[in-house]
């Protein structure tokens, strides 16, 4: 229990099953405090499922889920108090006023008085309300409301703050401002927010980690998965000259490199080339280094592309589904487990097996 | 219920009663209610769970207990501060008539009280449709249809078993039991007997635990 303290959210082998359809399967990750991460996964892909059991709406079928050491399924009550849940969707009452909802909303999460009025005035502050403290929540565009929902799940100081889908529906500039606002909560609370914009995700978050059909099948920092996805980066070239003789040039630059497309443009001399190689800045320098010093091409560009989140997150959920379709009968996608998951040791070595022969399986099918 | 009242008196006008004006308003008070109790509950938790807000009612540190506790007293409050409204009535009839004849404490403290308890019961089936259901208007009639059932339909049983069964018969018993016009009568006549307060009370806290099986079934 001691040690366990020093996570905000634990979850141990987490299963949950809706009839015959499994939505998790087998799910463990840990939070450290003042953590936030993202969680990402298909729809459908048991997302609000573990939101849902994380903030004791829902209990699971097996597993452990603890909230600052706690457990969820035991002490739903205690843990309320620590956690704030903006929905998805982000339901709220139409006919209250701003400041009346977060009053309401703070009294049931035990704060009052002089200090439930100083906390709705830092928060309409923080998530800039402040103008529309006194007008009815039924009557405001998206991008307010979804403010007052963070404003509500912000509202009490709770440790841990589980938000799913914060940023749907919302213009780029009111993402930029939640960006800013989830920001600012770094260190001081634990975050877990589900997304499907990904690049949000990736300048917000200190970690991922990505479900697929009730399975983790990645966890980690976006330059963790980077390399466990996707070790190779896209270099895109625009070249002066005649592209016949490039790939031998290209090969002596650096023999794991590869060409995927080249694009020559009819009436210029102009080729637009993508190459495919490994991600070091070296391999960038000595193209621009060799290309340049030869008298058929005239280099005009060169721009080095790592791979996105979003590309992370198709190859991680594609490799779950590629597996999978070894085996149709199987509903559910092949676990992925890095070892800083929270398992026990003995545990921690059987998985590790499991992944590298899950890897070794993808490897042959490739 | 101001026009009910008002017609109960044209009727006294007409020809002469052996009740007083407030002991058959008392004695109708449930064709009101028929109405009131669908329209005060049905929102109640289908409302909430229509528009979703249940989810974060549930992640606030109150459990469903409390929740439909609360929902169940904001409803019955407003349900007996309405009928206790209703106490202007005689109040009225006395300062245009003032006869001491018009006003009997025994019977209204009886009627009133007998509102209050049977009130618990009839707010919680209320509550409870509305548990049941995300539609305001499915939770409204099934209201109506319960309350309705418990009110006529064990007037038609009672008469029923008064025809064919004998007075000690145990179905007869029960049946006189649930009857709600027998407690009525009674309550109006300022006559106070502890099992009906006991069906009522037994049976509040039966479709309250019921809702709260709902709410928690149902997430």
């Amino acid at each position: 229990m001691e040690d366990s303290v020093e996570y905000s959210i634990e979850v141990n082998n987490l299963t949950k099953q809706y009839g015959r359809i499994t939505a998790i399967q087998d799910i463990s990750f840990s939070l450290k405090k003042g953590e936030i991460v993202g969680f990402l996964g298909p729809n459908g892909a048991g997302k609000s499922t573990t939101m849902k059991i994380l903030s004791g709406l829902v209990t699971a079928n097996s597993g452990r889920a603890y909230i600052c050491g706690i457990p969820v399924a035991t002490h739903p009550e205690e843990i309320k108090g620590k956690i704030g849940y903006m929905p998805e969707n982000n339901p709220l009452p139409g006919e209250m006023r701003v400041t009346e909802y977060l009053k309401f909303r703070g009294r049931l999460k035990g704060v009052s008085g002089r200090k439930l009025r100083k906390r709705i005035e830092y928060v309409l502050e923080l998530c800039d309300l402040t103008r529309a403290r006194r007008r009815v929540i039924g009557g405001l565009s998206k991008g307010y409301r979804q403010r007052i929902g963070i404003a509500e799940a912000i509202l009490s100081e709770p440790e841990v703050i589980i938000m799913d889908e914060p940023t749907i529906g919302l213009d780029p500039h009111q993402i930029i401002k939640i960006r800013e606002l989830i920001g600012t909560l770094k260190s001081r609370m634990s975050v877990i927010i589900s997304s499907h914009i990904l690049p949000e995700i990736e300048l917000t978050c200190d970690r991922v980690i990505i479900i697929n059909r009730g399975y983790v099948v990645a966890s980690g920092t976006p330059e963790e998965l980077r390399k466990e996805f996707l070790p190779e980066s896209t270099y895109h070239l625009e070249i002066a000259g005649s592209s016949e003789s490039l790939e031998p040039e290209i090969k002596y630059v650096s023999s794991k490199l590869a060409i995927l497309s080249n694009e020559s443009f009819s009436g210029s001399d102009l080729n637009r080339v993508t190459l495919a190689g490994p991600s070091d800045p070296k391999v960038g320098e000595k193209l621009i280094k060799h290309l340049s010093n030869l008298p058929n091409f005239k280099l005009r560009s060169l721009h080095c592309q790592e791979a996105t989140l979003e590309d992370i997150f198709l190859a991680a959920t594609k490799r779950s589904w590629e597996v999978n379709e070894e085996d149709p009968d199987r509903l559910t996608a092949t676990p992925f487990r890095k070892p800083y998951d929270v398992i026990e040791d003995e545990e921690e070595q059987e998985e590790e097996e499991v992944s590298n022969e899950s890897d070794q399986e993808t490897k042959e099918e490739a | 219920m101001g026009f009910l009242y008002q017609w109960v008196l044209e009727d006294y006008n007409r020809a002469p009663h052996e009740m007083l004006p407030s002991n058959l308003f008392l004695n109708m008070f449930f064709f009101p209610a028929l109405f009131i109790v669908p329209l005060f509950t049905m929102r109640s938790i289908a409302e909430e769970r229509r528009l979703g807000l249940m989810d974060s009612l549930l992640t606030t540190p109150i459990n469903s207990i409390e929740l439909v506790a609360a929902k169940f007293a904001a409803a019955y409050f407003f349900y007996t501060g309405l009928y206790l409204l209703t106490l202007a009535y005689p109040a009225i009839t006395y300062y245009y008539f003032p006869d001491d004849r018009i006003i009997d404490q025994a019977s209204l403290i009886g009627g009133y009280f007998f509102i209050c308890i049977s009130g618990l019961m009839f707010v919680s089936v209320g509550i409870f449709a509305s548990s049941m259901t995300r539609s305001q208007l499915v939770a409204g009639i099934f209201t109506f249809t319960l309350l309705f059932g418990f009110i006529f339909g064990t007037n038609t049983l009672n008469t029923a078993a008064a025809e064919r069964l004998n007075e000690f018969d145990t179905l007869r018993v029960i049946i006189e039991y649930l009857h709600m016009f027998d407690h009525v009568r009674d309550f109006s006549r300022g006559v106070v007997d502890t099992r009906p307060i006991v069906f009522y009370g037994s049976g509040t806290l039966l479709m309250l635990s019921l809702a709260v099986l709902a709410v928690d079934h149902k997430r």
